[in-house]
């Protein structure tokens, strides 16, 4: 039986459809994992903060990054909302408050509030007005501090 | 615009003309931004066309914003046209956002005392 272009074509749009849904998966599985970090700190009878918590929130931050290089502008405006809640709940462990970190995260988390309202501006011009450096530039900064919190956290266990 | 609003805008045209507010580039296009207080205010000025916007979509040609220590917008002045009665504060208070950001006037005093001493 001779393959068609017809069939190829929608060989093609079936491979594309299960790349989307794999794609979409992974970003799901990073978001709820963040979410259930922050749940776990908010939580935390003792509010202690764990380096397997830090690490998620660290992913979180790579795939952000990711997803804005790639211009899937909607996946990581839902991220980083995500992302910001979780700062917004770092910010009231005791150990980072005694260690220092407080006006950090909170420079951070209004420095996402910002980037979260360029993102949905940038939803209606397809992302040719965002400074996508800028954004990345943060996120590396923020990516460093929880670097440096998960080898506090370890050196301190 | 509400008295307190206006007044504080006022206030930051005056900071931001006397340079003693930072103001720092924004993740968007022609927006600068400064933390202020608990909070962060933008200042966006755009005159150009865009053809990458949907015909429909209205965007304002200038807009200060104020968020809180959350990151989220509490309050928005925004201006639709030059002709708004808020315009020309939300221009002068980029304008001097850009100024002081480029260190326009620092650079110019600079190149005036330079010429002075040759």
């Amino acid at each position: 039986m001779a393959v068609t272009l017809s069939d190829i074509g929608s060989i093609a749009s079936l491979l594309g459809l299960l790349w989307t849904y794999i794609q979409v998966q992974r970003v799901k599985k990073v978001a709820d994992a963040t979410r259930q970090a922050s749940e776990e700190t908010k939580d935390s009878v003792q509010r202690m903060l764990s380096v397997a918590q830090v690490a998620k929130y660290c992913e979180s931050i790579h795939l952000i990054i990711d997803e804005i290089t790639a211009n899937e502008l909607r996946l990581a405006l839902h991220l980083m909302r995500e992302l910001k809640a979780a700062m917004i709940e770092l910010q009231t462990v005791p150990y980072l408050q005694h260690n220092g970190y407080s006006e950090t995260l909170s420079t951070h988390v209004k420095n996402m509030g910002v980037h979260i309202a360029s993102l949905q501006k940038s939803l209606h011009d397809s992302g040719s007005r965002l400074k996508k450096d800028k954004i990345t530039q943060d996120l590396d900064e923020l990516s460093s501090v929880m670097t440096e919190i998960q080898a506090k956290i370890k050196h301190s266990a | 615009m509400d008295p307190t609003y206006r007044r504080l805008v006022r206030d930051i045209k005056d900071k931001s003309e006397r340079g003693l507010i930072a103001w720092t580039p924004s993740s968007y296009a022609d927006t600068y931004q400064a933390n202020l207080g608990k909070g962060v205010i933008t200042i966006m000025h755009d005159l150009d066309d865009h053809p990458d916007c949907p015909a429909d979509y209205e965007s304002p040609i200038a807009a200060l914003s104020f968020l809180n220590e959350r990151g989220e917008i509490f309050n928005s002045i925004r201006c639709y046209t030059a002709l708004d009665t808020d315009y020309p504060l939300l221009r002068d208070i980029y304008d001097a956002a850009h100024s002081n950001y480029l260190k326009v006037d620092e650079t110019l005093q600079s190149m005036f005392d330079d010429l002075n001493n040759r």
